[in-house]
């Protein structure tokens, strides 16, 4: 679907469900000022209760795996009931028997680091109501989870430090958040030898499965498939090596055995999953890069790579088509190899209103299109691309021979003709010329007037 | 609080609190959690109030509602899922314009909080890319890269039985 178009579905269904809200209840401003109060009052019964709470556990062991007040010992011949929530169980990973240091990095600020995406919780437990429900070495360095309750709401915090970290050395890693007793909670960060990678951290009930959905990967078929991987889960408690380099966020379920899949929710560890990639500059092998704007296009490209977790390595992203779009646009048609051999083509519009390119354009409205993927065998390159462009622009890319794209109609008419640069080219026809388009077919010449490629002309929807 | 922010506070509620209500939807997606949205954003600008230098406070509720959002979508998801029946079979709806709004809705539920602030800000808000920013309190070029990433993630949902637009000849 083109960017135009997927941004028109967007504007209207935001806008839709936007003007069919709800008026704010009347008594609003009072309500607010009632909470207000409320909160103030339990901020300070809390100060109180946490001070009194202190006292009276001075000098006992920490050992109690809930706050919770002490159950009588139920009889031998009943099985333990499975816990239900994730502040029920004892802390779980490999620095779970270090009660020193569990007691230490309980005492942390929980706004520490980097809370600064302001999506914090105002009002936060007191140490000694908090709980660590993980806590271990991981190769992104110490990471623990730290979890309590807030006016009866569950909320958690994830804090990393460097390898043997002591707990003054561990820094809040994302805001606290608030979260339901049994929702598996997660964090993406990035190992501590290579920030190019990344540990994902899942922690959830004992017994659940944990699922990833991987980034998208295009066969030696040229089909794209979307494929889920099991987590390895050791009680509850699943630590794996994760992409991290932004450009996609793993989505992950996990559910109890027979029972309802549950998103996890993902933390994802502050400047790991909003890391930009770096912009990848395709190989211009046709000299044409002149023709549009190169950092724009290799913004497209690094978007186009990292939603798919690949380096510019992997995917030899290459410049096949640019220049002059419909109006006042420019166009880009980039293409990829991927490791299966398989190949991609991206075509893209901009516009440029204001600044001078698209990417420090103060209004740049940009059309993407889904991509062309075909099996593997021909060069991306060698692939034959004709998109008609608002019905009277096409765009060409093909083997590098090619001097001239002939649009021909069903009886075998030529009816139009393209001239191309090193097989690649963009401009205009006269008005009709590519319609209908399932009428149409396109064959590329070479300079001595052989055909080097030949196929039918494929509509580009919402050009 | 001095009784002239009070009163301030009281017209500003009363002038802007269906354009939060509004913004609230969009990222809460539920009438019920929108309202605790909205309540809450207020609440914490309430306790600032007089210390809002700006001649129009709601950019600086607005950034306090869309930033707290993403904890209350986390509670959101899990909330549903515990209330909803464990199979919900399908079935066609009434007419094609809810179906897509379905699944525009959907599609937008699985994006990162962020992410789908950035879009609901760009989209709905019809913020720039430097308000966004201000906004979300991030960089201009994290906003466009957002924007990006964030479509094109709608697209591989909505689009995955939209055919191929180009075609190998």
């Amino acid at each position: 679907m083109p960017d135009t178009d997927l941004e028109d579905l967007l504007r209207a269904d935001l806008r839709a469900r936007g003007a069919a809200a709800p008026p704010a209840p009347p008594d609003l401003a009072a309500r607010v000022r009632r909470q207000h109060r409320h909160q103030r009052r339990t901020r300070l019964l809390v100060a109180t209760a946490a001070a009194g709470v202190v006292a009276l556990f001075a000098g006992v062991a920490t050992a109690l795996p809930t706050d919770r007040p002490a159950q009588p010992a139920a009889p031998a011949t009943t099985a333990p009931r499975p816990p239900t929530y994730l502040e029920d169980l004892p802390t779980r990973g490999s620095l779970a028997s270090d009660e020193a240091w569990l007691a230490g990095v309980r005492e942390l600020d929980w706004y520490g680091g980097a809370a600064s995406d302001g999506s914090v919780v105002d009002d936060l437990p007191a140490p000694a109501d908090r709980r660590v429900l993980f806590a271990g070495d991981t190769p992104a360095g110490r990471i623990a989870l730290l979890a309590g309750r807030v006016h009866g709401r569950l909320v958690t915090v994830w804090f990393t430090g460097p390898a043997g970290a002591r707990p003054a050395g561990m820094t809040a890693a994302t805001s606290p958040e608030q979260v339901t007793g049994n929702q598996p909670v997660a964090l993406l960060a990035p190992t501590a030898a290579d920030p190019a990678e990344g540990t994902l951290v899942v922690v959830t009930l004992p017994g659940w499965t944990v699922d990833v959905q991987l980034p998208p990967v295009v066969d030696a078929a040229g089909v794209e498939r979307l494929e889920r991987r099991r987590l390895p889960v050791d009680d509850g408690i699943a630590v794996v090596p994760a992409p991290a380099g932004g450009g996609w966020w793993p989505r992950l379920e996990t559910s109890e055995a027979g029972g309802v899949a549950v998103p996890i929710s993902l933390g994802v560890l502050h400047g790991t999953g909003e890391h930009t990639p770096a912009p990848t500059t395709p190989a211009d092998p046709r000299g044409i890069a002149a023709t549009t704007d190169v950092g724009w296009v290799a913004e497209l490209a690094a978007s186009v790579l990292a939603e798919r977790d690949l380096a510019a390595e992997e995917a030899a992203p290459v410049l096949l088509a640019a220049g002059r779009g419909p109006g006042e646009s420019s166009v880009a048609l980039l293409g990829v190899t991927f490791p299966s051999g398989a190949t991609g083509a991206w075509l893209a519009s901009y516009t440029v209103r204001g600044g001078t390119s698209p990417v420090d354009a103060g209004g740049t409205s940009l059309s993407w299109y889904a991509t062309a993927f075909a099996p593997a065998g021909t060069p991306v390159d060698d692939r034959l691309l004709a998109v008609p462009v608002d019905g009277s622009w096409l765009v060409v890319s093909g083997p590098q021979e090619a001097v001239a794209a002939e649009v021909v109609d069903r009886r075998g008419t030529v009816v139009g003709v393209l001239p191309l640069r090193s097989g690649a080219g963009s401009g205009a026809l006269p008005e009709g010329v590519l319609l209908p388009v399932e009428d149409r077919s396109v064959r590329l010449l070479d300079a001595g007037g052989s055909v080097v490629a030949a196929g039918p002309l494929t509509p580009a929807e919402g050009l | 609080m001095r009784a002239a922010d009070g009163s301030a506070f009281e017209q500003f509620v009363a002038a802007r609190s269906d354009d939060l209500m509004r913004l609230a939807v969009l990222l809460a997606a539920d009438r019920g959690h929108a309202e605790d949205l909205v309540q809450t954003a207020l609440v914490k600008a309430y306790r600032h109030w007089g210390r809002i230098t700006a001649d129009d406070p709601y950019p600086y509720v607005r950034r306090v509602l869309v930033t707290s959002a993403a904890s209350w979508r986390r509670r959101r998801v899990t909330q549903e899922i515990v209330d909803l029946p464990a199979h919900d079979p399908a079935g066609p709806d009434d007419t094609d314009a809810v179906a897509e709004r379905h699944r525009v809705a959907d599609a937008l539920d699985t994006l990162p909080a962020r992410m789908r602030a950035v879009l609901v800000l760009r989209y709905a808000e019809d913020l720039s890319e430097a308000a966004t920013a201000q906004a979300l309190g991030c960089s201009v070029h994290t906003v466009r890269s957002q924007t990006t990433r964030g479509l094109a993630r709608l697209r591989a949902v909505l689009g995955a039985e939209r055919a191929t637009v180009l075609e190998e000849c």
